[in-house]
């Protein structure tokens, strides 16, 4: 094995994993820029709608499109109900982690009781399982086109927010809520409007990603981590630094897979992340990660 | 040292508590409960642990089960390396928890609050990816070490055995407690910001609280392989993290030996739930964790009063 067999999967699978570690994390660090709040159930969010997905689609026999609307919708109705029974009774930033981390806990009991934890569980994907070759590198036509979907949606994303009149009250939002308040934006309003969007941003990374995995009760941890691991080193609620965060994830996770004989690459992420807040405590961005 | 801690009500009761479930756990002779009262023994000595260090400064530490999983992992370690004995086993437990505490504190405590918890949470996760990684490296048979020698062969033997741990961590605890690192302690709790106005470093009171509390964790951990004669890769679970939680919260966050009834009031009634409603009881805990969080941060202890 020498530098140059390995130059071209590594570039290739760090840049498509990079994309799809964008997706995920896009949306953990845009409902943090205008609320404050990490949504600790975001990874249960991503299994919901897998399990959905599961339920309708191979349990009932539904059409997968008809199946992946109705997952979305349950979703996101599920994300907005843990977020706002939380919100009614506690404004407090820790209390509302614990809580949100244990409805996380909460769902995974509920599908392990329903769907059974032993055996994974397979979903159906929207592309057709074959692998096509691209310089000398086999690589599976789902991860492909999930790669491709996710950089579409992030320059869908990156313009909304830019670009829009919206997208320049979420950013009022995310710089100073009580001016922005002020100014006659309704920031309740702008905060339901992104969280449902990054709710809406982790069920598509789920019905892309998770086709190539099996559904587990305990699948959304994986999400989580690299929703987290982004956010930190792109620097919490900078939305644009998240995207060079999870190339620097994913690359790192790719080279330690085809560089360490032992499976680490799920180690990495959480070494970067510890390094990061040692030496470069703010992230990329210069978000100050204390409270 | 202030020895009215040791006669108060709160410190007589537990005891009495403790001994009161040996007794009662005799008298019944039903392995079963003699198994629950066990496991709540175990339970009890991580919460305490855990309500040492964060119910007392309000750094909440996610990573219990992490230093958990090291003291059952390494109790394997040990005796499939270099067998050694039990009494050894439960002194490495401690030790290993403490350095690791250490080490990890001193790291993640240069952040406070969200993030000390975002970080400590991640630790069982990485222990998780460490011994899926390094298993065969750490000579595991499989994911986990099988065959662990046991406390004693009587399991009613085993319960006196923890159960005298347990009296000992608290006298331990209580004694830290009533010197003036429990005042600095709670004065980190109460307000920081006033504890470093006033000269005191807080930052190596809190590294060695950490530290004493993970060690202590470690030791629950030890007995819960001991107990087991298995150590798996499923002592990093998040059920090692609610359960203690809860039951720490439960009891009063930062009351200490509020853990004592709460935890045999949870685990009885957790095991015994799952006879009738099985895995559903998980189901039921996380909600009842939920409503606790939600609708009594503090711990019920005061709603008694």
């Amino acid at each position: 094995m020498n530098f140059f067999s390995l130059f071209f999967p590594i570039i290739i699978y760090g840049l498509l994993f990079g994309l799809n570690y964008a997706l995920i994390s896009i949306g953990f660090t845009l409902v943090f820029g205008v609320s404050k709040i990490l949504n600790l159930s975001y990874g249960a969010l991503y299994m919901t709608t897998a399990y959905m997905i599961y339920f309708f689609a191979v349990m009932n026999n539904l059409p997968l499109i008809i199946s992946i609307l109705i997952s979305i919708v349950i979703t996101i109705l599920i994300g907005l109900a843990i977020f706002y029974t939380i919100l009614k009774f506690t404004v407090n930033p820790m209390i509302f982690m614990v809580t949100m981390l244990l409805f996380a806990l909460l769902l995974q009991y509920i599908y392990s009781y329903l769907f059974g934890g032993q055996v994974g569980l397979i979903i159906p994907s929207l592309f057709p399982n074959v692998s096509i070759g691209l310089f000398g590198v086999s690589i599976n036509l789902s991860l492909l086109a999930s790669s491709l979907i996710s950089l579409l949606l992030i320059f869908l994303v990156s313009f909304w927010i830019y670009k829009t009149s919206i997208g320049r009250r979420i950013r009022a939002t995310a710089e100073d809520p009580e001016v922005s308040e002020l100014l006659g934006i309704n920031t309740k309003q702008i905060i339901i409007i992104v969280l449902s969007i990054s709710i809406l941003l982790v069920s598509i990374a789920s019905i892309l990603l998770v086709p190539t995995q099996e559904v587990t009760p305990t699948m959304w941890v994986d999400p989580f981590v690299i929703a987290f691991a982004v956010s930190i080193i792109g620097g919490l609620g900078k939305f644009e630094w998240a995207i060079p965060a999870a190339f620097i994830v994913s690359f790192a996770e790719v080279i330690s897979q085809y560089l360490i004989p032992y499976n680490v690459s799920d180690i990495v992420a959480f070494i970067i992340v510890i390094l990061f807040i040692v030496v470069f405590p703010n992230g990329l961005g210069g978000a100050r990660i204390e409270s | 040292m202030n020895l009215n801690y040791f006669r108060s009500r709160s410190f007589i009761l537990s005891i009495l508590i403790i001994i009161a479930t040996v007794i009662i756990s005799y008298a019944i002779n039903s392995p079963y409960f003699t198994l629950t009262i066990l496991i709540a023994d175990i339970f009890i000595i991580m919460s305490i642990g855990w309500d040492f260090s964060s119910g007392t400064t309000n750094y909440i530490n996610f990573g219990i089960s992490f230093f958990f999983g090291i003291g059952a992992l390494f109790t394997g370690f040990f005796f499939y390396s270099f067998n050694l004995s039990i009494p050894f086993l439960i002194i490495q437990a401690f030790f290993f928890g403490f350095i690791s505490g250490f080490l990890i504190t001193i790291a993640t405590l240069r952040v406070r609050g969200v993030f000390f918890t975002l970080l400590s949470l991640l630790l069982p996760l990485i222990g998780t990816d460490f011994i899926l990684a390094f298993w065969t490296v750490l000579k595991m048979p499989t994911i986990g070490y099988y065959g662990l020698p046991s406390l004693s062969n009587s399991l009613q033997v085993s319960l006196i055995y923890i159960s005298l741990f347990l009296i000992i961590i608290i006298i331990l605890i209580y004694t830290l407690y009533s010197t003036h690192i429990g005042l600095i302690l709670r004065g980190i709790g109460d307000d920081e910001e006033a504890m470093l106005a006033q000269g005191i470093n807080t930052f190596w009171y809190k590294v060695l609280i950490f530290s004493i509390s993970m060690g202590i964790v470690g030791i629950a951990g030890s007995l819960y392989a001991l107990s087991t004669t298995f150590a798996g890769i499923d002592t990093f679970g998040l059920e090692f993290l609610l359960f203690p939680m809860v039951i720490a919260i439960f009891g009063g966050k930062g009351k200490i030996l509020g853990a004592v009834p709460a935890g045999y009031v949870i685990i009885i009634l957790s095991q015994y739930l799952q006879l009738y409603v099985g895995q559903f009881t998980l189901i039921l805990f996380a909600a009842f964790a939920i409503i606790l969080f939600l609708l009594f941060p503090n711990g019920i202890s005061r709603w008694f009063k």
